[in-house]
């Protein structure tokens, strides 16, 4: 059920307050932006090349702005990934809020970033990402029988907050039993080196109890002994919670459930650094 | 019958022997990552096409650099392409230009009328998905389709199970895969390596 308390709501509507600085010319104002966890970078693009034409004279048409990237803590942000996911992977911790977030107008990592434009659009990105979660889940049938029109709407809906319009669409993706859950596991090495781990899990066990995060863990790193703990949207999870609940509660909209890998043991059921999911209530920024 | 990863890596020596039988591009065979216990293997070659032509007055042939991964999706449970596109000098192809020669690769070979195929519902650059990298792909969704019907057409279950075990009619499913999509990066398929 999706009620305006629920779980799902939550999650879509949890926000980071960001602040977007352009180093190269300190005079620049800052642009703070309360973004969704679950939204992407590359969609607030036009709004910071309008930005950048209104106060540092870059033409929104010039190269500088159409090759216009992100960092953070020095690396180039990866902005395939859900903005949330990438705000828990930040080593060797999550930067306190605002999140300061680089504008760069140069030197475009080509070899390290996806770049998005009139011919890669993010739209078909997220519908990539859509179409293997229910490769996993349904051999791609349900999105394959959707039309063209469910399909931006579930783009519209989450590009414009309109959780009701996403989620009448999604609804079809999420129901009916899954033969693959679609999760990913990502570890931030301290080099800056991402791994991402994806293998095919059911639902359930050979014995039909539900599967766990800790036999998740074991299917994908088979060999792996050290103490860790599974995080999505801030929060640790108790590796007893069986992975079929997590994928329903806490799946992204990409229909994904995102982990990230985290030395240590998991103490509790929710974290004191799960920042986002406080912040939300508080929402002390002004966007300018 | 579905293919498995196992079927898949298990059929890629023999794909790379009938490849590099007939082509003489560099060819290897690499291991990208792991999946469970499973190794995740790819075919990776780099060959020179002509690219299109700048304009109809040009004399000289464009030429493009394709980097080419033959790797598997668990996913759709089949094969998948990832390559890069760049001038010979080693410098990427602009976004607008990998497009055009992906489009132009796709209509001369299936004779489609310029502007009616939708290019963005089936081509985009994305992360490799284990070396991260951003690498062009073709959107797989009806791959799966295809190379049902390519294998069952060569017998390839005969133990009923469900799945293709007999490396041959792999390697051979895989190999008649290729010779469709690897058009659209200019690749023709010598009809020797089937033999």
């Amino acid at each position: 059920q999706t009620t305006p308390d629920s779980i799902q709501r939550q999650v879509w509507d949890g926000k980071l307050p960001v602040c977007f600085v352009l180093p190269e010319d300190p005079d620049v104002p800052p642009l703070y932006s309360l973004v969704p966890r679950v939204g992407y970078f590359p969609a607030l693009l036009d709004r910071l090349r309008a930005h950048l034409s209104r106060h540092a004279g870059i033409d929104e048409d010039s190269p500088g702005a159409q090759q216009l990237w992100l960092r953070s803590a020095g690396r180039p942000l990866r902005w395939h990934l859900p903005v949330g996911l990438l705000y828990d992977l930040e080593r060797p911790k999550p930067p306190p809020l605002p999140w300061e977030v680089e504008i760069r107008t140069r030197d475009f990592p080509t070899d390290e970033l996806v770049s998005f434009g009139p011919n890669n659009s993010l739209e078909s990105y997220f519908l990539y990402c859509l179409k293997e979660a229910d490769a996993l889940k349904h051999r791609a049938r349900v999105i394959n029988e959707m039309g063209e029109r469910e399909h931006r709407q579930l783009w519209q809906g989450l590009l414009n907050d309109q959780f009701d319009q996403f989620s009448v669409v999604n609804r079809k993706l999420m129901e009916g039993e899954a033969k693959y859950l679609p999760f990913r596991i990502y570890q931030q090495g301290a080099d800056g080196g991402l791994s991402v781990l994806q293998c095919l899990a059911k639902p359930h066990r050979e014995d039909s109890t539900p599967l766990t995060l800790s036999d998740l863990l074991r299917i994908c790193l088979p060999n792996f002994t050290d103490p860790v703990t599974l995080a999505t949207h801030g929060v640790s999870l108790p590796m007893e919670t069986p992975l079929a609940w997590a994928y329903d509660k806490l799946a992204y909209p990409d229909n994904f459930l995102h982990l990230v890998l985290q030395p240590g043991r998991c103490n509790s059921a929710g974290d004191g650094e799960s920042s986002a999911m406080q912040l939300d209530s508080s929402r002390i920024l002004t966007v300018i | 019958p579905m293919l498995s990863r196992s079927a898949f890596n298990e059929a890629l020596p023999q794909l790379l022997a009938r490849l590099s039988g007939r082509l003489s591009w560099p060819m290897r065979l690499a291991t990208v990552g792991a999946e469970s216990d499973t190794p995740v293997m790819e075919l990776q070659t780099s060959f020179l096409v002509a690219g299109p032509a700048a304009d109809a007055s040009d004399s000289a042939p464009v030429l493009v650099q394709v980097r080419l991964h033959i790797g598997f999706s668990s996913a759709y449970a089949c094969p998948v392409l990832h390559f890069c596109l760049s001038q010979p000098d080693g410098v990427p192809l602009a976004a607008s230009d990998a497009a055009d020669f992906v489009r132009v690769n796709v209509e001369s070979s299936t004779g489609e009328a310029a502007g009616q195929l939708d290019l963005a519902s089936v081509l985009s650059q994305v992360p490799h998905p284990q070396l991260g990298c951003p690498m062009y792909t073709l959107h797989p969704c009806r791959t799966a389709e295809l190379i049902g019907r390519l294998t069952s057409a060569s017998e390839a279950d005969r133990d009923g199970s469900g799945e293709v075990r007999d490396t041959n009619a792999a390697a051979l499913a895989v190999l008649s895969w290729l010779t469709v999509y690897g058009r659209a990066v200019g690749l023709q398929v010598p009809p020797e390596c089937f033999l």
